[in-house]
């Protein structure tokens, strides 16, 4: 699983980083920074979580 | 088409109003199926955004749907506009590229000690009366601590008699003269306080002491500086006092989600959540038109205003599945109490923590806390929360 972020939409509320610390990460100003652009296999239904979670859509995934 | 009287009732709609105020039940069920774009004659006339998806399409989208108008209704009637809310790119992103850095999730981690420490001292001092005001000792309390303490100020009763005037004497007309006199009071008192600072030259290290370094590098005016103190302690005060109180109301009226919250404390960040979903601290935040729209089928005029009712958004059942359920359960919560786009609140990492630890701690110091009158309490209006429990500490 791939995971991207549009950072023209991410407004930095860090529900993915909540739902997935190992994947999303925070910058200085609250904003997302992808920890790792491949999804290990163990983390794919928090990074789902995230996907569905961000209150932006700001979230993508493909296989 | 259904109910006659319904669709009256629509067209009065008032998001301020006590019976509406709950999102669900017929009302909402007939908006929601048949037009949940909706115009209402009061307050002057609105448009009314109920959908999650919509409501997120037009927050995202500033040039067409802007802020410098004013986002309240009805407004506060103020003059001062409320920065950096009630302002629109190129002045928008100046305001948002200087605060948002300064209330950052790594900025708010940084208060938990203290967040915890004044939460404990606040329960532990009510402990031993074997009942309290929950709302006036500790729900308006704990924001008071933590907005003063980020600004850089000296708490003062004199913040919460001037933001309630501002924002719940706005709904009664009746109280325009204490609104503007809330308004000169507050505005003098921060005056005074820049100027001394500025005079001194003393660097609080606190979000003043920023601002103050920003006017001095030309990035923001004086009178820019007044109008951002003077929105961030109404802003950082009612809000989340709201929401704390909704939580300890919740944790009062549902055993149930007490005791799992109590036996698995890894589920109070899923209990903030659902608090802010289902007891959204603001009803709505408006919009004008800039040009000639369309939306969902309706015909926007420039000048119009648009109400992004994000407490009804948040029971949307196309978003959320047992949209008026609280369900610790739900592992992705995309609500939009904060508001979704560029305007998204900037002090939500404060909130979510000021919310989780008063979850947390009165879980810990009084578990057993009970309504004095559950009959008469509900999450809204934020009025006195009575509760008793036993004057020994939980755990």
């Amino acid at each position: 699983m791939k995971v991207s972020v549009d950072s023209d939409r991410c407004t930095g509320h860090a529900r993915c980083a909540d739902a997935c610390p190992s994947v999303f990460s925070s910058d200085d100003n609250g904003f997302t920074v992808l920890l790792v652009a491949d999804v290990p296999s163990a983390d794919e239904a928090a990074v789902l979580d995230a996907v569905a979670g961000c209150p932006e859509g700001a979230i993508s995934v493909s296989s | 088409m259904s109910d006659r009287p319904l669709l009256e009732r629509i067209s009065h709609y008032n998001h301020n109003a006590v019976d509406t105020r709950e999102p669900s039940g017929p009302l909402y069920d007939t908006i929601r199926a048949e037009c949940p774009v909706f115009h209402t004659d009061s307050y002057g006339g609105y448009w009314v955004v109920v959908g999650h998806e919509t409501l997120r399409q037009v927050a995202r989208d500033p040039e067409t749907f802007r802020s410098g108008s004013g986002s309240m209704i009805p407004p506060m009637g103020v003059v001062r506009r409320l920065l950096p809310m009630e302002s629109d790119p190129p002045d928008h992103p100046r305001f948002r590229d200087l605060l948002v850095p300064m209330l950052s999730p790594g900025q708010a981690k940084e208060l938990e000690p203290l967040v915890r420490k004044v939460a404990r001292e606040l329960l532990m001092g009510l402990l031993p009366s074997g009942q309290a005001d929950l709302n006036e000792a500790f729900a308006k309390q704990l924001p008071m601590h933590v907005i003063t303490r980020v600004l850089g100020l000296e708490r003062s009763q004199q913040f919460w008699d001037w933001t309630e005037t501002l924002i719940y004497g706005r709904l009664e007309a009746a109280s325009s003269d204490r609104i503007v006199e809330a308004a000169i009071g507050m505005l003098a008192y921060f005056e005074a306080l820049l100027a001394e600072r500025r005079e001194s030259g003393r660097h609080g290290h606190d979000v003043i002491g920023a601002l103050l370094d920003a006017e001095r590098d030309g990035v923001i005016s004086r009178s820019e500086t007044t109008d951002l103190c003077f929105f961030l302690l109404i802003a950082g005060l009612d809000n989340t006092a709201f929401a704390i109180r909704a939580s300890i109301w919740h944790l009062a009226t549902h055993p149930t989600d007490r005791e799992r919250l109590m036996l698995d404390p890894e589920l109070v960040k899923r209990g903030v959540e659902e608090v802010l979903r289902l007891y959204a601290p603001v009803p709505g935040l408006s919009r004008t038109v800039a040009a000639s729209t369309e939306l969902d089928g309706n015909e926007l005029e420039e000048g119009e205003r648009v109400l992004l009712a994000f407490g009804a958004a948040n029971r949307d059942g196309e978003a959320f599945e047992d949209p008026d359920v609280f369900r610790l359960d739900r592992r992705a919560n995309p609500h939009v109490a904060f508001g979704v786009g560029p305007h998204r609140c900037i002090g939500l990492h404060l909130a979510r923590l000021e919310l989780r630890v008063a979850i947390e701690e009165v879980l810990r110091i009084m578990p057993d806390l009970r309504l004095e009158r559950p009959e008469d309490t509900t999450w809204y209006p934020a009025e006195e929360l009575l509760v008793s429990f036993s004057t020994e500490p939980g755990r």
